[in-house]
């Protein structure tokens, strides 16, 4: 096979191996961004984590907040249930960095699949 | 739906019990229970949970003959299935799906270079409500392997039943089989009977009945949604029933919820087991259209369902170090 085109082909599958890892790391940090909280169960985005902390600023006593399954739960304590949101987002947001320049270093297809 | 007086009860005791269970039922092929093995300590280091096995004696006894592993090591109930191959053989299903003199087969895949028919004992797996030792029970299937804690919170969920609705493939897809999404290509979304929460409540006992029910007048649901005849799926059982609970709509409610962590990840038959190292497992992700073309993928810390169980046969040793 002529060299270009091997290397181009190599590339490609180099890429579609990066693109699959990228996703697999994703599909695992939105499972760690799961938390359940008064037998319900939520998902710590920035803008939940956002709108509780107005909740708290505001000294509001407790906030409807809708669990991943669409079901309002009344945050009966809206500051340690920032905590949680806070304390989740954060290990699986560092999970995230710390998968994403394992991916971002490997060079080669063996490399980003650890088969070596 | 109102929630009972008594699973609010059950969810706030203290006393409560939880654990893990797995059936395995061996066939000429496929040793479940030593899969079973392999699963529940996969359960054990991440979930930390007790597992119960259910099965029948000839699996058990074949299995301890083997002396892979001491089977009572990993779980702290064995229930005996005191179903005979007789019993079964009167169950129509067996007569019914027989192909020469084998009944109830299922074709196996290994890859798409081989093949291999065996019996396929699933008629039970709804009986599960009644065996479980546990308040609140998760079941496993024993070709699912859990790689994180993310399990643990459906623990903490106030929803009876919990179960996966959606699934992707290695290769982060949705399954390109319509069968693995549907019951066939306009009808209803599958539900996968591979891992189930579920409580003692009355309304776990209402879904579980609705299965049982389901089972038995398999034909009449099969004209009904029109599904593939054949093998009976309990995917499809299951999925009927959530049907039929949730009032004939597909809907996210609070009673019967999916279980954390959806989509559920698994491999396929079609796919192979390139290696495993001491932190997870490198696959061949097989291509649905085309055969002969794979994609190397890289799995560590999800939870998988591995489909392809002699893919598992063959790095077995390797996959168990992941896990003790």
């Amino acid at each position: 096979m002529d060299d270009k085109l091997e290397k181009a082909l190599d590339f490609s599958n180099y890429r579609q191996t990066l693109y699959n890892q990228q996703q697999t790391l994703k599909a695992k940090v939105i499972n760690e961004l799961l938390l359940t909280y008064q037998e319900s169960i939520f998902k710590a985005t920035p803008e939940l984590i956002g709108l509780i902390k107005t909740i708290v600023d505001f000294n509001y006593p407790t906030v409807i907040i809708d669990d991943i399954n669409e079901n309002p739960v009344n945050i009966k304590n809206p500051a340690e249930f920032l905590e949680n949101l806070i304390a989740t987002y954060s290990k699986a947001k560092n999970s995230h960095y710390i998968g994403y320049a394992k991916i971002k270093k490997a060079r080669s297809v063996k490399k980003l699949v650890n088969f070596e | 739906m109102p929630k009972s007086k008594k699973q609010d009860q059950l969810k706030n005791s203290s006393t409560s019990s939880k654990g893990a269970i797995f059936l395995a039922f061996n066939n000429k092929e496929i040793n479940y229970v030593k899969l079973a093995c392999l699963s529940a300590s996969s359960v054990r280091k991440h979930l930390n949970l007790p597992c119960s096995l259910i099965t029948d004696v000839g699996s058990l006894r074949h299995f301890e003959k083997l002396e892979y592993i001491q089977v009572d090591k990993i779980f702290e109930n064995i229930i005996i299935d005191e179903k005979t191959d007789e019993d079964y053989k009167e169950d129509h299903f067996y007569s019914k799906y027989k192909i020469g003199n084998i009944d109830n087969v299922r074709k196996y895949y290994d890859t798409p270079y081989s093949t291999f028919n065996s019996q396929f004992k699933n008629l039970t797996k709804h009986n599960i409500y009644n065996l479980t030792p546990y308040d609140r029970t998760i079941l496993f299937d024993v070709d699912y392997l859990v790689n994180n804690d993310i399990l643990n919170l459906a623990f903490n969920i106030d929803a009876p039943i919990q179960l996966y609705k959606n699934a992707q493939s290695l290769k982060n897809v949705i399954p390109e089989n319509i069968s693995d999404k549907r019951l066939n290509e306009v009808s209803i979304p599958l539900y996968w009977s591979t891992v189930i929460y579920f409580d003692k409540s009355p309304m776990s006992n209402m879904f579980f009945d609705l299965w049982a029910h389901v089972k038995e007048n398999y034909d009449y649901y099969q004209s009904i949604y029109k599904f593939s005849k054949g093998l009976y799926r309990t995917d499809f059982a299951v999925s009927i029933s959530m049907h039929l609970l949730k009032g004939f709509n597909d809907c996210v409610d609070d009673v019967f919820a999916e279980l954390p962590a959806s989509p559920m990840k698994y491999m396929s038959y079609k796919d192979d087991i390139a290696s495993v190292d001491k932190n997870g497992i490198v696959f061949f992700a097989n291509d649905y259209k085309e055969e002969w073309n794979n994609i190397l993928t890289y799995s560590e810390g999800e939870n998988l369902h591995m489909m392809n169980k002699r893919a598992i046969d063959r790095h077995y040793d390797k996959l168990m170090e992941l896990y003790v």
